[in-house]
């Protein structure tokens, strides 16, 4: 039983040096845990209806401008409904900053307008639009309508044929072509205003993306400079590493072997999370280290805890076997009653709240189920492995 | 075990309570906080000097254009304390002063070239905040309900009370000291909520339990005494890791998080502090009042009776 424990116990220090060795050296964690806005730099942007909107306006342009981010290439846009009227856009990792603003403001209205001013057709009418580049080599948007717009379409081009036909965006007109014949196949395409063939690819992904529901004004747009987030990154990672020793040797030094399990049971506790935030896909933000940060420390306070209710135990001339059980049984209660109220509030935060506020429910909620798996199933494992040791028999190396 | 009379001396930490959050109240509202331009607005520019500038060089550009709040920051620092690349985020600006400042850097500091303008406005921040106490005011009326279930409604009420107490005497003090605050605030008053909530939790839980075992003839004072005694060791190690964490995170963790490293040491301070000296004292003049009330009755019933 002695010989047993102990290899136990080793097994589980080499393999969890063995990880944190991996995620390092081998194959940063940095590689697998999708940074946010803040940490990775990229786009935000507020976006404002300038007029009433329902909620089904503001839902379906949540889709569009879904739509739009990935046309950027950004596979997990961070897209949030705020109050009645706002829309919250966050855009990690963006390279052109520019541009993914212009992408994502814009309404993007088609409007096809006869010689009178009157609407012939708009963006609604369209099935898909795409760009190339016609026979001069100039980049063109070739658009296909649907049955209605086929119709209209038609119809317009044979009532103003030799007329011109105004093709509008956003109330600009891009270009108004003359109406050589009639067109019954319910296809078009633009070829003024576009300088370059991305130029018009873009054109044709906010065409087929369609049109917003409602025209929206950008009232806040930031860019958040990447390099800066790494500079903060790399001064936050040495802080926490700085931080992590100094909790680490303060447990060494106040409750020495039981100090040194805490320590370990610290150490798989941030596997866990991070282990949890990657295979949820979670975006971590400064906010949700914030909750980490909270988590890790309410962590060390139930060791904390555990560890005083065991030393009054031993006061009062228990057994150390009896102590433990005894200790763990008697902490359990507070523990338990502080990890579910604080699970209840940030799930209530998360359920409210914005932004970043949600962030930093997520990590909480994480990091306290972690924290409880850890401080006390595996710090109890770890103690009850070396409770035959030649270490427990000495109660000051023990316990301190 | 120590044998402090911590519940003996609660008309002085009333007291010392009181007067510090006069201060914290004061400061908040008489000083206010001060708001970097996530809340108040302003402009962020990025500039890309020909030659490498120093943070000092553009701080007095700065100052003398009276936008001395303005937050620079150096990207990706080439030789030491100089970078051609920079960050500079000054207050809103009219048109006229915006023009004066880009001359002045270009007279005073060298050339550069504007690679990035945004304006940032602040009401958005103003409604994310106003949205982020309501959900802190739904969530603090969950754990009332929770504690009143768990414990009952005085530990609840004096419990949520001390918390309360905690996140605004770290927004008074924080407003006291007046280092500038950005956005980081949210999570910040968030980690001091959560930390006082735990905190509360794990003394009121060993009161609570010395209530179940309550020896006979021990009063009420002794035995919150006891309990805080029993349960300081745990209070201050706690308090001290974190505290030694936020002091890492301060020092050593550039300039972007030193408003939130900073916030946190205030609230955990006070969050032990209040835990102890404030909480618990209110919980004993509470349950006392009830007990002397409920002994007064009893012996007016026995006093009728014979």
């Amino acid at each position: 039983m002695r010989g047993r424990g102990i290899i136990g116990l080793i097994l589980i220090v080499v393999v969890v040096a063995a990880v944190y060795a991996y995620f390092t050296a081998v194959s940063p964690i940095t590689r697998y845990v999708k940074e946010g806005l803040d940490l990775k730099g990229g786009v935000h942007v507020v976006l404002q209806a300038t007029k009433p909107a329902t909620h089904a306006d503001m839902q379906k342009a949540e889709t569009i401008i879904a739509y739009r981010a990935n046309k950027l290439g950004i596979s997990e846009p961070s897209i949030q409904l705020q109050g009645t009227n706002q829309i919250i856009v966050d855009l990690a990792g963006v390279k052109n900053q520019e541009q993914a603003i212009k992408m994502i403001g814009q309404t993007a209205q088609l409007v096809f307008k006869g010689p009178s001013g009157n609407v012939i057709l708009t963006g609604k009418d369209l099935t898909s639009a795409s760009a190339s580049l016609d026979q001069n080599y100039g980049p063109i948007v070739n658009l296909q309508f649907n049955a209605e717009g086929t119709k209209l379409f038609a119809a317009a081009t044979q009532k103003y044929l030799g007329q011109d036909i105004s093709i509008y965006l956003d109330n600009n007109m891009i270009e108004s072509p003359k109406v050589d014949s009639v067109i019954s196949g319910g296809q078009a395409m633009i070829s003024g205003g576009f300088s370059t063939l991305t130029q018009a690819q873009q054109t044709a992904d906010l065409l087929n993306s369609g049109a917003l529901p409602i025209p929206m004004r950008i009232i806040e747009a930031q860019t958040v400079s990447p390099t800066l987030g790494q500079d903060s990154i790399h001064a936050s990672a040495v802080a926490i590493l700085i931080a992590m020793a100094l909790i680490i040797l303060m447990m060494l030094g106040i409750y020495r072997y039981a100090g040194f399990i805490a320590d370990i049971a610290l150490a798989i506790y941030l596997i866990l999370v991070v282990g949890a935030l990657v295979a949820f896909g979670a975006v971590l933000t400064l906010p949700g280290i914030a909750g980490i940060i909270l988590s890790a420390a309410i962590a060390v306070d139930a060791n904390v805890i555990i560890f005083a209710r065991i030393r009054d135990e031993l006061r009062a001339g228990r057994t150390l076997g009896a102590a433990i059980d005894h200790g763990f049984k008697n902490a359990l209660r507070a523990i338990m009653d502080s990890n579910v109220s604080t699970v209840i509030a940030a799930a209530v935060l998360y359920y409210f709240g914005t932004g970043e506020v949600r962030g930093f429910a997520v990590t909480l909620i994480i990091g306290i189920l972690a924290s409880f798996v850890t401080a006390v199933g595996i710090t109890r494992y770890l103690l009850r492995l070396s409770e035959d040791t030649v270490l427990v028999r000495n109660q000051k190396l023990f316990l301190g | 075990m120590p044998h402090f009379d911590f519940i003996g001396h609660r008309r002085t930490w009333f007291i010392v309570s009181l007067v510090v959050l006069v201060i914290a109240v004061g400061s908040f509202f008489v000083r206010g906080l001060n708001l970097g331009i996530d809340f108040t607005g302003g402009i962020t520019y990025n500039l890309t000097f020909q030659k490498p500038v120093s943070a000092e060089q553009l701080r007095a550009v700065l100052d003398r254009q009276h936008v001395g709040n303005s937050v620079i920051q150096l990207v990706g620092t080439e030789t030491g304390s100089t970078s051609r690349t920079v960050l500079i985020e000054t207050p809103s600006l009219s048109e006229q002063a915006r023009y004066n400042l880009q001359n002045a850097l270009t007279s005073q500091v060298g050339k550069y070239q504007i690679t990035g303008l945004n304006k940032v406005t602040g009401t958005f921040s103003n409604e994310l905040v106003k949205a982020g106490v309501l959900a802190v005011l739904i969530a603090s009326l969950a754990i009332v309900i929770y504690m009143m279930i768990r414990f009952d409604f005085r530990f609840a009420l004096t419990g949520i009370a001390a918390i309360f107490y905690d996140a605004i005497v770290t927004l008074g003090l924080v407003a006291l000291i007046h280092f500038q605050v950005s956005q980081n605030i949210v999570p910040a008053v968030l980690i001091i909520i959560g930390y006082s909530l735990n905190d509360r939790i794990i003394i009121f839980d060993r009161i609570r339990e010395n209530m179940r075992l309550r020896k006979r003839g021990e009063s009420l004072k002794e035995l919150t005494n006891r309990s805080l005694n029993q349960t300081l060791a745990r209070s201050i190690i706690t308090a001290l890791v974190v505290i030694l964490a936020m002091l890492a995170l301060l020092i050593f963790g550039g300039a972007t998080t030193q408003d939130l490293s900073a916030a946190i040491l205030i609230g955990v301070v006070f969050g032990a502090y209040s835990s102890i000296l404030f909480a618990s004292p209110l919980w004993y003049i509470w349950v006392d009042a009830n007990e002397r009330a409920t002994a007064s009755t009893t012996r007016r019933t026995a006093k009728a009776e014979r």
